[in-house]
């Protein structure tokens, strides 16, 4: 009705102060006599009013969010707290010497009941699906060095100042390197809400990292070495595979589901992950906690997929997500930073044991901080 | 409470109200650290004590840009009594019911009412708006927020004449109003059930 359309349109202007001086009189005697008429500029008022603070929010929240991204930042690089890590790390190595069968079973004990399950969220928040079964595979550290050092205590010796620090560290999962600069690829909810992550293996030794960027509903991230002594990787051995790999091809992953390198081998079951999810495989690797971001490689040595998860009411049904949904998307990130994925094919036709010997300094634990 | 600021305190807010980004990162980094005690000690994880924080930190920001806003406390404690309420509501919501936090400063008593205001026009704007497809999101956020003419939406959503154009987001504005309203009766009726129990 153009009736009602005039109306709005005359209480806007008259808002807005736009009325001329013989519209504004007559509109003023309309408003007094008419309390609807004045409940309709109240309501206008409250929307334009409800825009300005909408906006405004929206503006300072940004805002926020940078000043605390950046005071972050400088705090950690001042706290430094790759020095306590590593000496914490030493402690935990030498009990694990001393008291190696009890820590294992301890461990053992403690990896069942506290890996933790986070749910797969493929859409970022929309459609609900079943997702109890996945179960997303990054590793947490924390209660079980709780626990080594319950033991530590109990044959009173050392105490350990660093405790505090000890406790930060949350969670580890697997990278590994997808440019000879120093870019690694891992899952995204290895790092979610991370406040600091570091990469380690025996080659590199530990650096910080900082994220590049990261897909929820693909569950990858990107990060790089933050670190301005680090010197480079030497040149990558595998290189991405393009196409879809079938169901039978062999294929084996490294990870840290533990403070060492581990070796799985296993095949592609399925050209579909979870619940039909067409950008991942089904392989039939065992993995565990900490395996998540962990590489996925077949027999010539390339690179077919990155470890997401696994179904927890099946066995042996293990997801990665296709190595040609991960260089689309990174070629697709090209405005934040150029990254080419390796093309080499340095390993074919080598046996499976000098193949790793070649792959294990690519590969890295990667620990987060919360 | 105290009378007389100190001459650094006028300063600071006197720069925030003017929307001097340095002092809102002074400000943000001076406090950081209380807040984050206080959400840690009394049940809360990191991410929660930031959440607080940036929430307690828009109170405090949008209460300054009030024609008749005082601050009769130092900043620091209206911070901290605004985080300590909002921490408090979030913990009744996770039916822990207690009234009482450890805390680690002195502390004000505020008003929910005082700070729901916003919070509950800001959400209802946010329903709204994400409830109207487009183009009536974007001609909406054009007019109203990024105050652009009826000229100008006409020339970019590629409209025949401003008549259509005026037609088209008097539509918008009407569907955006019912949802508008439908959120914000809403929260606010709940708001005075919370405050009954």
């Amino acid at each position: 009705m153009t009736n009602r359309r005039e109306t709005d349109e005359l209480i806007e202007r008259y808002c807005l102060g736009q009325l001329t001086p013989e519209e504004l009189r007559i509109f003023e005697q309309w408003r007094e006599s008419d309390p609807e008429m004045a409940n309709a500029i109240d309501d206008h008022r409250l929307i334009t009013d409800s825009f300005r603070v909408y906006a405004d929010r929206i503006d300072l929240k940004k805002k926020l969010a940078a000043i605390h991204d950046e005071m972050e930042s400088e705090q950690f690089a001042f706290k430094s707290p790759l020095k306590v890590v590593e000496k914490s790390d030493s402690k935990v190595r030498l009990l694990w010497k001393r008291y190696r069968v009890a820590a294992v079973a301890a461990v053992a004990a403690i990896i069942a009941v506290s890996s933790t399950i986070l749910y797969y969220d493929l859409t970022g928040g929309g459609a609900v699906k079943n997702q109890n079964a996945y179960r997303e595979l990054r590793r947490e550290v924390e209660s079980i060095k709780r626990k080594q050092k319950a033991l530590i205590q109990d044959q009173s010796t050392t105490i350990n100042k660093d405790q505090e620090h000890e406790q930060t560290q949350s969670f580890t999962g697997t990278g590994f390197a997808i440019t000879s600069d120093g870019y690694i690829l891992t899952s995204y909810h290895v790092v979610e809400d991370a406040s600091s992550i570091y990469i380690s293996n025996e080659k590199l030794g530990q650096v910080q990292m900082k994220t590049v960027y990261t897909d929820k509903s693909l569950d990858l991230a990107v990060l790089k070495v933050d670190d301005s002594d680090f010197k480079g990787f030497t040149d990558m051995p595998y290189s991405f595979k393009k196409s879809i790999s079938d169901p039978g091809e062999k294929v084996f992953t490294l990870g840290f589901p533990r403070e060492d390198l581990v070796y799985n081998e296993g095949s592609i079951s399925s050209y579909t992950g979870y619940e039909g999810d067409t950008t991942a495989y089904q392989i039939s690797i065992p993995v565990n906690p900490g395996n998540s971001g962990g590489p996925l490689f077949d027999g010539q040595g390339n690179l077919l997929g990155i470890i997401s998860g696994k179904n927890a009411s099946a066995e042996g049904a293990s997801f990665a997500v296709k190595s040609k949904w991960i260089s689309d998307y990174i070629n697709k990130q090209r405005d934040v930073a150029n990254i080419s994925v390796p093309s080499r094919k340095n390993l074919k036709g080598a046996d499976r044991t000098s193949q790793i010997k070649k792959l294990k300094d690519f590969v890295f634990m990667v620990k987060v901080y919360n | 409470m105290k009378q007389v600021q100190p001459v650094t305190e006028a300063e600071m807010l006197r720069s925030l109200q003017s929307g001097d980004q340095k002092a809102l990162k002074s400000v943000y980094r001076q406090h950081y650290q209380t807040i984050m005690n206080l959400v840690l000690n009394n049940g809360g994880s990191l991410q929660e004590a930031k959440d607080v924080y940036q929430e307690a930190l828009i109170v405090f920001y949008e209460k300054l840009q009030e024609d008749d806003f005082e601050l009769n406390c130092s900043i620091k404690t209206f911070i901290y009594s605004v985080s300590r309420r909002l921490w408090l509501k979030q913990l009744q919501r996770k039916s822990r019911f207690t009234d009482d936090l450890s805390d680690t400063d002195e502390f004000i008593q505020v008003e929910s009412e005082d700070m729901e205001q916003k919070e509950d026009q800001y959400h209802a704007m946010q329903v709204a708006l994400e409830g109207l497809g487009e183009p009536c999101r974007s001609i909406l956020k054009d007019f109203y927020i990024n105050n652009q003419s009826m000229d100008d939406i006409t020339e970019k959503f590629g409209y025949t004449n401003a008549d259509n154009a005026k037609n088209q987001k008097y539509k918008c504005l009407k569907r955006l109003k019912k949802t508008f309203f439908e959120v914000y009766q809403k929260t606010g009726n709940n708001n005075d059930q919370q405050e009954r129990n």
